[in-house]
């Protein structure tokens, strides 16, 4: 069939702004909007349709660790220590005390934007976790009181609004492909980026004083289906990493690049798809799990006491002040573990009979109503294919009990070579500005190494966005290399126009299979080291064969080689560390020490000159938590509000 | 902010664009072409860009990568017309349920 959108592969188009900001999710709309409302002229790049696009693009429906919000008993810095603690200090103690910080000011934000975060329509009036002044919805801890239940449904349509309000400029459809550098008087900093339309094939190069980078964290990486592509992996099959892959190439400074955590979700295959399986975390905590012949699970504290009341389901432990639970959360240490069922093997031994349910039956009205309606039905990807559709089927939660499939919210057993950038996976190593190792550019979101759920991905964007256009003021609109942007040009077009026949699914398979066979759960020197040969040659010899007819097709391919590119340095980063590590589930055959005392620190890795360089950071480096947070950000908190 | 288009390179003579819709086990989105009246609202919303406008106005868009879709709904979301379009998840992904009260118990 005929093309139909215009063709203008061979075309540029050059834009100026002062700060660009690449990806237009939760993080990119805030940092666009923070820089904008600082009279930044702001150009924001988006693969998809800013209006739904990132990770929280259909929805969204709990909104962690904002600490400051007036139904909290706990302190921002309370949260963030325990948040590192429960990681052994492999967690992004900057980012993660943004969040705490000012995650409530973004909420606000939200509902002036016209997004929905309070239960202005009294549906939960009376209920348990309901404040009745200010109508929050409180979800997890009763006591703590950090998360809120909100209506993320409204939240994507809401933000793309405030940017054209601003009078932000998002191009929609046109992906990021390599970030401009200036080398002027020996100085290298940010310049902008270049870009390729998805419809059309323009070619564009946006200079800007500073950048944002608020791109997605990689994924395509072991998990990949060459049928059933979008559902390879948890987020949206275009959130590949393609800014961990600018960003490599570039130099900047990564960290925790070398943890990966067993899979936990593909739909393609092993796993249903997030939130619509019976089980009793996340979305559908605390949901009463039953048995065959229904027969009610019981809910333990920390302890093993078991817990008589619904209500004590919401409550910390005897002595415990309060507990951690949500995005970010897995398995969390003895201090902060909440209310959890056993494991299902572990209730076979007791007697209890396969296959189990969640029983909303059994959960008062308006507890019932909160998961399935509210929690599904607001999350991303509930509304349609799974609140509606499974009515459209005949499910009623107070007449039906749903299948599980798997303890915790797994819904599949996978194999142990099969892995995931999951739960505060590894990314751009930055300052208290939220500034990368280069000069004019930040980052924010999935983009930060450590990164977890929308409360993180806004606070961080936002923050970033403001630095951003503070930078931008004190600087020119700085030169770039003409040369290097035609060399990007003709890099970005060569599959369109190319004699090969190798096709984006094929070598994407290649990766994920040697990904699987050289990096899996078990990893040794020998098959990293073979992973890198094999990865290398796909690059030297496979990647100028790619071939496209069009720019659709062109924008996979280019995300393809950007998996391989994020590949090669999840292999370099695996290989920089000469020992094992519980936290960041770590596994190396060779070196089986776990966590010793001398490799207790952030590894950072970059590239320069072709040349793979590594160094180490304490893992507190982020130093006094308040102290920095007031060294950089005004005293009257404005900037944050 | 400025702009400036600079068209130094080829045209659609040497560079052919086409596609083919891709074939996939599964059916991700559905059109009542009854109620659809292709204002393809769905396809600007769709962060994957699974469609493609219909060459006839009016018609739905077509579904030329449904291998890709992510089924997160937002094209349904987007949809002036309710049941103009359908979105479900391949057959394997239909979790089972059951009447409270039964048993699974085969004896």
């Amino acid at each position: 069939m005929k093309w139909p959108y215009e063709n203008a592969v061979g075309a540029t188009e050059t834009l100026t702004s002062d700060v660009l900001v690449l990806g237009g999710g939760i993080a990119g709309c805030w940092a666009a909007i923070a820089a904008a409302r600082k009279g930044a002229s702001v150009v924001l790049l988006e693969k998809g349709a800013t209006m739904r696009s990132g990770s929280a693009g259909s929805g969204c429906d709990h909104w962690e660790s904002a600490a400051t919000n007036p139904g909290s008993t706990v302190s921002p810095e309370e949260l963030t220590a325990a948040v590192l603690d429960d990681q052994d200090g492999y967690n992004n103690g900057i980012s993660h005390y943004i969040e705490s910080r000012e995650g409530y000011d973004r909420i606000l934000d939200l509902e002036r934007f016209g997004g929905k975060v309070r239960d202005t329509a009294d549906e939960f009036a009376g209920a348990r976790f309901r404040d009745e002044a200010t109508k929050f919805l409180y979800a997890y801890d009763d006591r703590a009181r950090t998360t809120l239940r909100v209506w993320g449904t409204t939240f994507k349509p809401a933000l793309y609004r405030e940017c054209r309000r601003l009078g932000v400029k998002a191009l929609d459809r046109t992906a990021a492909t390599s970030l401009l550098v200036s080398e002027a008087g020996g100085v290298r900093r940010g310049a902008g980026a270049t870009a390729v339309n998805a419809r059309t094939g323009k070619f564009l190069v946006c200079r800007a004083k500073t950048t944002v980078l608020c791109m997605s964290r990689p994924a395509r990486i072991w998990l990949f289906h060459p049928d059933l592509v979008g559902l390879s992996e948890f987020r949206p099959p275009q959130c590949v990493g393609n800014g961990h892959a600018m960003g490599w190439r570039a130099g900047l400074d990564f960290t925790m690049m070398e943890k990966s955590v067993p899979a936990e979700f593909s739909a393609a295959g092993r796993s249903f798809p997030p939130y619509s399986t019976g089980n009793n975390h996340n979305t559908w905590f605390p949901a009463t799990i039953v048995d065959a012949d229904g027969r009610e699970v019981p809910y333990l504290d920390r302890d093993g006491r078991e817990l008589r009341t619904y209500e004590e389901r919401f409550q910390p432990a005897p002595g415990q002040k309060f507990f951690l639970m949500g995005g970010g959360v897995d398995a969390p240490k003895y201090a902060y573990r909440g209310p959890e069922v056993p494991d299902f093997g572990e209730l076979l031994e007791r007697g209890y009979r396969p296959p189990f349910y969640a029983d909303l039956s059994r959960l008062p009205e308006l507890e019932r109503r909160a998961i399935w309606g509210l929690m599904v039905g607001q999350e991303g990807k509930t509304q349609v294919p799974v609140l509606a559709e499974f009515t459209g089927r005949g499910f009623d939660p107070a007449k039906h009990r749903l299948q599980s499939y798997g303890s915790g919210w797994k819904s599949a057993s996978f194999l142990p070579q099969e892995r995931q950038l999951f739960g505060l996976p590894g990314g751009l190593l930055h300052d208290w500005d939220l500034r990368t190792c280069l000069e004019g550019v930040y980052a924010a979101g999935d983009q930060l190494f450590a990164s977890n759920c929308m409360g993180h991905a806004a606070a961080t964007g936002h923050y970033a966005g403001r630095h951003a256009a503070d930078a931008a003021r004190a600087t020119d609109l700085p030169a770039y290399d003409e040369a290097e942007a035609a060399r990007e040009q003709a890099r970005v077009l060569a599959p369109l126009g190319s004699d090969g026949d190798l096709g984006w699914k094929e070598l994407n398979m290649g990766i994920a299979k040697a990904m699987q066979l050289y990096c899996g759960d078990r990893k040794h020197e020998e098959t990293l080291r073979q992973g890198l040969a094999l990865l290398g040659e796909y690059e030297r010899e496979q990647v100028p064969q790619l071939h496209c007819d069009n720019p659709h097709d062109l924008m996979r391919t280019l995300e393809t080689i950007d998996v391989l590119a994020v590949s090669q340095l999840i292999l370099h980063a695996s290989l920089a560390r000469r020992s094992s590590s519980r936290a960041l589930c770590f596994d190396r055959v060779d070196y089986p020490e776990v966590d010793p005392e001398a490799d207790r620190k952030f590894f950072t890795i970059r590239r320069e000159g072709g040349e793979v360089r590594t160094g180490a950071l304490p893992l507190d480096f982020h130093g006094d938590l308040a102290a920095n947070y007031a060294r950089h950000n005004r005293a009257d908190g404005e900037d944050a509000r | 902010m400025s702009g400036d288009v600079n068209r130094n390179g080829t045209d659609g003579a040497t560079n052919g664009l086409r596609a083919e819709v891709v074939p996939c086990s599964a059916r991700p989105i559905r059109f009542d072409p009854a109620k659809c009246n292709g204002c393809n609202r769905c396809l600007e919303a769709c962060q994957v860009d699974v469609f493609l406008p219909n060459p006839e106005k009016g018609s739905p868009p077509l579904v030329v990568w449904p291998g890709e879709c992510w089924y997160c709904g937002s094209c349904v979301q987007e949809c002036p017309r309710p049941g103009a379009i359908a979105l479900s998840h391949p057959l394997m992904n239909r979790t089972r349920f059951v009447p409270v009260g039964s048993s699974d118990s085969q004896d």
